[in-house]
């Protein structure tokens, strides 16, 4: 049995109407400016924002899922709230994409790095019963700035999100 | 005493970060230095408006010409004493 990880923000990743989710490039962040590839911004906002997306579910899965987000910060003080909500969709013409409410809504808190801009990961845990092989899976990945456990004065910079899960 | 609404500290924790290098304050942290600022200004409002009064004696500018006044006069100020 292997754990695989995939990265799920693909072409159909698209920021809430919030203004305070979005793409910059990471030197906007940075200090020495090297590494300038796009990074996702979930600000300080004291509401909660998200980052809505979509993959499918591949051939080898098996269970153990989870969502993996690796993210950083120019904190080093505070927690940040991260809740995943989604809904997985299978078949050929038996089940809707367009169905109202979510099937799981998971929550994960994770304290800000020891030193600004070190790589962090929160790890989600999902129901494995709820995937199956090649499902669509519909989902949203928020920053809960709402939540009293969301602490971090600082933007979270999201540099990926994965799933990971099990193969036999 | 004015006390800051969630939609106003999290728009003035929003520009602080953004102009930090590093972050090393929490949220509330940061909330009860903006409510001692909040504070400390309306506190003094009526104050410095007498200040004011005083020192442009007979003449009298309005509240609203005041705010504008202070609203410049801090800009420079903050510019003169650098960052």
């Amino acid at each position: 049995m292997a754990t695989h990880r995939i990265p799920i923000l693909g072409f159909g990743t698209t920021p809430d109407s919030s203004g305070d989710v979005f793409f910059e490039p990471y030197s906007v962040k940075a200090t020495n400016d090297v590494w300038d590839r796009l990074v996702a911004i979930f600000n300080d906002s004291g509401t909660r924002i998200g980052l809505a997306g979509g993959f499918a579910i591949p051939k080898n899965y098996v269970g153990a899922p989870k969502v993996i987000v690796v993210w950083t910060a120019a904190a080093t003080s505070g927690d940040v709230e991260w809740d995943v909500d989604y809904r997985a969709v299978g078949g050929d013409d038996a089940e809707s994409l367009d169905q109202s409410g979510t099937q799981e809504t998971v929550n994960q808190n994770d304290t800000a790095p020891s030193a600004a801009h070190e790589r962090m990961e929160a790890s989600l845990a999902l129901t494995a019963g709820n995937f199956a092989v090649d499902d669509e899976v519909e989902f949203e990945l928020f920053r809960d700035g709402a939540d009293a456990g969301d602490t971090m004065a600082a933007a979270a910079i999201v540099f990926g999100v994965f799933f990971e899960y099990s193969d036999a | 005493m004015a006390v800051l609404t969630v939609g106003e500290l999290a728009e003035l924790r929003k520009s602080l970060a953004a102009e930090s290098d590093v972050v090393t304050w929490n949220k509330a942290t940061i909330n009860a230095a903006l409510q001692a600022l909040e504070d400390w200004y309306e506190a003094e409002r009526a104050v410095v408006s007498g200040l004011i009064n005083a020192a442009t004696d007979p003449f009298v500018f309005t509240n609203a010409q005041k705010k504008k006044l202070a609203r410049y006069f801090l800009r420079q100020k903050f510019r003169r004493e650098g960052e």
